[in-house]
């Protein structure tokens, strides 16, 4: 194949779909205690394997501890026990998906399993803000719905701050 | 603004901040040198004089318009003064020291366009300086001096030489014959030598060399010393001195000098006061001095004569980064070492193991050169201090000396830069709050004015500066009241709380000593601020008061925070690291030297006692898997001690520290982790967050509700 067409067959790929209707969301899904929570895929630098994590010794009960990625100090955020607080403790299992806050610093989520990647059109995704009250419901941003599936999609700033 | 415009932004900034501490240098060898007995060394002048000149050109190319305003009119006010059409008087000193404030408030601000209140009020007060001119009539008719020498002087030049003969001085003509291939070092070595005896005017070419590979220079030296002196120091076979002759009686020879030029239109010639004036013609006949420029001499001149490269520090710190991976690296090869030898390869091992040994050492000699690089000498942030003294003192009204020794003590960089502001308050606070005014030295028979000492030295790895003022001293009641108004320490407790204890509460948040703020050092007074900024670069502070007597404050820092040697201790199943400098002793732990007093557990030894925390209970883990055998670290923040119980002990590294993150904000006793060189993470123990935590040293004992006030 000439390499000029196929250029043109990858450059027209996304126009179509812009074309179609309203924008769509790429969503990285992960699972907790069966669950499936969301986070914009954008957000998300890297996702790590099972790694050793260092405890720290009187951190707050959602910290799992540190680990280190090339050289760089994480901090690994027990994502359930934010989300769920009194939820019982993360084991050093699962996935890390690594994230980067405002400020610059490196912030771990442990989750138990990556699902993948949904896109979801701005009409599957319900707003929750102001629904839903409690600590917990800052965290959320809201639901986004495929059928019978949920997600919750989680604000990224408010659960690594 | 793209990526490069920032980059170049950021070393206009730091190189025109380099420019203006020049500035700030120079004014401040003027003003010593008039308070010591009004003798104005020119090249103090000079020097100011060239600093502003290229901050002028610097901020103009950067298009920095007041920064370019007031260095222009600076530049005019500087020029003036070297040239004698402006008396060096206190106003004018100290519109100086105001336009080096509003260089730091043109500096300090990041946008380039930001309207600053200072500059507008300086510029006005500028130009309503009235020109005084000073009479300098000195009679040069009275010397026997070459009118075609007198020709070819610069503005700047006649002026000195005016000046000269004013005071008395002999004028000599010294004859030197150069090498032309080192005739810049010849010129440099000679000028140095001819300095301890006064004043080089001028050199000029004589043209009468004897081969085209020599030049003939004259050079024209004032000095207070005789004849013989100048021949002592500077003739030789290849120099003749010859001293000026003055007339017997004054001839009828013109009265001013022949000026080739009008005055300003040498303002290109006297720029560059030393480097630009040589003057090529030989011989003039005093109709044309030449631009200095074209000089056959500048060419060597023009030449950078700095050998110095900026580097930004956070290169440095990458760079520090790269020698800790490479400490993980040389921790992979010595296991390798390691698995070699116990698997029989034996001369395979040993070969390995002198390559990583040769590795290490290298390692250390990369480290150390990255450290060395990052040192710099206190007086970088000294000298803000002796400005904010000087405007302190006069706000407040009150006449303050600040005597600085060890100004020369290194320390890294980054943490000079965090000094500024501690420093700042703790001068502040002591002019404040400290020094009595005039009146009331005088009537307690303190000499009028008075005295902060400023000391710094270097002690083992750490840097320690003490400030030491002779002002009233703290009055510990008012500080134990406003601690029970507070509600910090309760009113029986207090009673019982020692003089030195009753100081440390100056360090509680929200404790001020005086009932009005002040503009100066407000209400908050800050030193709680002060006490967090210094344990956050890893130092300590300690405060000792006698009434009348006066304050000293002692700053104890680590001489980098780069790097730093740490032993690494066991904890249950964690790593954690202790610096070493903070460690002043090492002991297995005697179970049978413990004492329990009041609750707290004490070791007793060799007459003295020393606090314990067994980090087993701090960090809350089970007592099943403890050791038999334990280890007590005895950990050190200036002078308070603490020992630190551990279960193992796990050998020395060198670690770099990296912060905890926000999220682990809230966790006391730790001031970051590390990764070691087998790739697992310690986390590293803070000694004085510790030390704090348990009140150790005095406070614990007698008054324990202040740990929790802190």
């Amino acid at each position: 194949m000439p390499p000029g067409e196929s250029l043109e067959a990858i450059s027209s790929a996304p126009l179509r779909l812009s074309v179609s209707d309203e924008p769509v969301r790429e969503i990285l899904t992960f699972a907790l205690n069966g669950e499936a929570f969301g986070v914009p895929l954008t957000q998300v630098l890297e996702i790590l394997g099972v790694r050793s994590i260092t405890r720290v010794p009187r951190c707050p009960e959602d910290v799992v501890g540190v680990c280190t990625v090339r050289g760089e100090l994480v901090t690994v955020v027990d994502t359930r026990r934010r989300l769920e607080p009194g939820a019982p403790r993360a084991q050093n299992r699962g996935r890390i998906l690594l994230t980067s806050t405002a400020d610059g610093e490196k912030v771990g989520l442990l989750v138990d399993e990556v699902l993948g990647v949904q896109r979801f059109s701005q009409a599957q995704i319900e707003q929750t803000a102001g629904v839903l009250v409690g600590d917990v419901s800052s965290h959320i941003e809201g639901i986004a719905r495929k059928g019978t599936q949920v997600t919750v999609l989680v604000n990224l700033a408010s659960l690594t701050s | 603004m793209n990526e490069g415009g920032d980059k170049a932004r950021a070393e206009f900034l730091s190189e025109a901040q380099e420019l203006v501490e020049n500035l700030s240098r120079n004014l401040l060898s003027l003003e010593q040198g008039r308070a010591g007995g009004g003798r104005v060394d020119p090249e103090h002048l000079n020097e100011a004089f060239r600093s502003v000149h290229t901050l002028k050109s610097l901020s103009g190319l950067f298009g920095d318009k007041h920064m370019s305003q007031l260095s222009h009119r600076l530049e005019d006010l500087l020029d003036d003064l070297r040239l004698g059409r402006q008396n060096l008087s206190d106003a004018v000193l100290d519109l100086l020291f105001t336009s080096v404030d509003v260089y730091w408030q043109i500096l300090t601000s990041n946008d380039p366009h930001q309207e600053h209140r200072g500059v507008q009020e300086i510029l006005e007060r500028l130009e309503k300086l009235a020109p005084a001119t000073a009479s300098e009539a000195g009679d040069l008719e009275n010397y026997e001096i070459d009118q075609g020498l007198l020709a070819v002087l610069t503005e700047y030049e006649e002026h000195r030489l005016l000046v000269s003969v004013k005071q008395g001085l002999e004028l000599y003509l010294v004859r030197v014959q150069f090498e032309l291939a080192t005739l810049d070092k010849a010129l440099t070595e000679i000028k140095d030598k001819a300095k301890p005896f006064g004043e080089v005017i001028t050199y000029l070419p004589a043209g009468e060399a004897a081969s085209p590979e020599l030049i003939e220079l004259d050079l024209l030296l004032a000095s207070a010393n005789p004849l013989s002196d100048i021949e002592g120091a500077l003739a030789g076979p290849r120099s003749t001195v010859r001293q000026i002759q003055r007339r017997k009686r004054p001839t009828r020879a013109s009265k001013a000098l022949p000026r080739p030029q009008p005055p300003r239109a040498t303002r290109t010639a006297t720029a560059m006061p030393t480097e630009g004036t040589t003057a090529p013609a030989a011989g003039a006949d005093g109709t044309e001095a030449p631009p200095a420029d074209a000089a056959p001499l500048g060419g060597g001149l023009l030449r950078s004569v700095s050998q110095t490269v900026r580097v930004d520090i956070h290169k440095l710190d990458e760079l520090m980064n790269v020698v800790g991976k490479l400490a993980v690296l040389r921790g992979g090869l010595m296991e390798l070492t390691d698995k070699a030898r116990s698997e029989g390869h034996r001369r395979f091992a040993s070969q390995l193991w002198q390559l990583s040994h040769k590795f290490e050492r290298s390692l250390r000699e990369l480290q150390s050169g990255i450290l060395e690089v990052r040192m710099v000498p206190l007086a970088q942030v000294f000298e803000r201090l002796t400005r904010i003294v000087r405007k302190t003192g006069r706000d407040l009204n009150k006449d303050v000396r600040l005597v600085v020794t060890g100004a020369e003590t290194e320390i890294d960089k980054l943490i000079v830069e965090e000094l500024s502001d501690p420093l700042m308050h703790i001068i502040r606070n002591a002019i404040d709050h400290g020094i009595e005014d005039a009146e009331e030295r005088k009537r307690i028979g303190k000499p009028a004015v008075g005295t902060i000492a400023l000391n710094a030295f270097q002690k083992g790895n750490h840097v320690v500066i003490e400030a030491e003022d002779d002002g009233r001293g703290l009055n510990s009641d008012s500080l134990l009241d406003r601690a029970i108004a507070l509600g910090a320490i309760a009113e029986d407790e207090a009673k019982e709380l020692s003089r030195a204890d009753a100081l440390n509460l100056v360090f509680l948040p929200g404790l001020s000593t005086r009932d009005k703020p002040s503009a100066v050092s407000g209400r908050g007074v800050g030193m709680d601020v002060v006490k967090t900024n210094i344990a956050k670069l890893g130092g300590s502070i300690e405060l000792e008061s006698e009434p009348v007597i006066g304050t000293k404050i002692t700053l104890t820092l680590p001489l980098t925070r780069a790097i730093v040697t740490a032993l690494l201790v066991q904890v249950g199943q964690g790593m954690f690291a202790i610096p070493l400098t903070s460690i002043s002793e090492v002991n297995a732990l005697e179970e049978s030297q413990i004492r329990v007093i009041d609750g707290t557990e004490v070791l007793s030894r060799r007459g003295s006692s020393l606090e314990l925390c067994r980090l087993r209970q701090l960090f809350q883990l089970s007592a099943d898997d403890e050791p038999a055998r334990q280890y007590v670290v005895e950990v050190m923040a200036g002078t308070r001690h603490l020992g630190l119980v551990v279960d193992a002990l796990s050998g020395q590294q060198d670690i770099i520290i990296r912060p905890l993150g926000r999220s682990l904000n809230s966790v006391r006793g730790f001031s970051g982790a590390s990764e070691l060189a087998d790739e697992r993470i310690a986390l590293v123990l803070d000694p004085g967050a510790l030390i704090e935590e348990a009140g150790a040293g005095n406070t614990r004992e007698r008054g324990g509700r202040i740990r929790a006030a802190g």
